[in-house]
């Protein structure tokens, strides 16, 4: 259990690097490609990565059955983080990106909860977790002036 | 300030994405979620490329550079499948510190060597926002005990 704990935070300490190694590479190629092309360059490499995966491991039969339309928009609602990421990137650096996306990310999260949107366990927003929320704006803020 | 705005934004649609590739991962599991993912980004992707830049092919030189920038698809499928695997055992939560701060470790660090110096700035606002996570953490724990 404990062991498994050690793993998991140092595997989402890995793909914290990855992403931001990811959100560098894929500014470049932005500004080499243009925003649309690589956009589509960018999702046609992933396709293949993903593909060649799924042949190796003798998984692509019924790929696309019974899949709710609505879980499929996980991907396409990707395309928009990947374009903002690629604009954002490119102007502002990658610490600030990812800093202020993560805020995002926490706003959101915080709304899907506190309506138990897209089915996650509903969890009222309380004034206790006011600090907290105070603490992220004001290190968003301390970043944009202060950089 | 507006590409501040655009990148709150891109958080949002992170947060959106994560939920529902997490539900897509169950369903049809792990491999084939994310290659459902990339082929819906590449459907979507395509056609608002050719409506906006049409057929034309932009004139690239072929160099390291470039073979470097197109990793970023094969990165991110390697991410996402992290992604999906350690969600489900760690907690969005947790997940979104510990990610984070590889996240902006990391970003420091390029911009660094981008920029020829490192901004206080990012640091001392990350600490903050990593501050403010960890306190969100604690509070979420004490209540589920």
């Amino acid at each position: 259990m404990k062991n498994d704990f050690i793993k998991n935070s140092g595997l989402s300490l890995l793909a914290g690097i990855m992403i931001a190694i990811m959100v560098t590479v894929n500014g470049m190629l932005s500004s080499i490609m243009g925003t649309w092309v690589s956009l589509v360059v960018i999702h046609l490499v992933g396709l293949l990565t993903s593909g060649l995966f799924l042949i190796i491991k003798k998984s692509t039969r019924n790929i696309l059955k019974g899949v709710p339309f609505a879980y499929m928009m996980g991907g396409a609602i990707g395309v928009i983080t990947i374009l903002l990421n690629n604009l954002c990137v490119n102007n502002i650096g990658v610490a600030m990106t990812l800093g202020l996306a993560l805020v995002g990310q926490i706003i959101t999260s915080a709304i899907v909860e506190h309506f138990g949107v897209l089915g996650m366990e509903k969890k009222k927003v309380s004034m206790k977790k006011a600090p907290a929320y105070l603490l992220m704006i004001a290190g968003s803020i301390i970043m944009i002036v202060w950089s | 300030m507006i590409y501040s705005l655009l990148a709150l934004l891109s958080g949002g649609s992170i947060a959106t994405s994560i939920l529902l590739n997490a539900r897509l991962g169950a369903v049809k599991g792990l491999k084939k979620g994310v290659f459902i993912n990339y082929l819906m980004g590449f459907a979507v992707s395509l056609p608002v490329a050719l409506l906006i830049n049409g057929t034309a092919i932009p004139n690239i030189e072929i160099n390291w550079i470039f073979i470097l920038a197109l990793t970023g698809g094969a990165i991110g499928f390697m991410a996402v499948m992290m992604n999906s695997y350690i969600t489900p055992r760690i907690g969005i939560l947790y997940i979104t510190i510990l990610l984070f701060i590889g996240q902006l470790g990391t970003g420091v660090v390029i911009d660094g060597i981008r920029d020829g110096n490192f901004s206080i700035g990012k640091i001392v606002g990350g600490v903050l926002i990593v501050a403010g996570l960890v306190y969100l953490l604690r509070l979420d724990r004490a209540k589920s005990k």
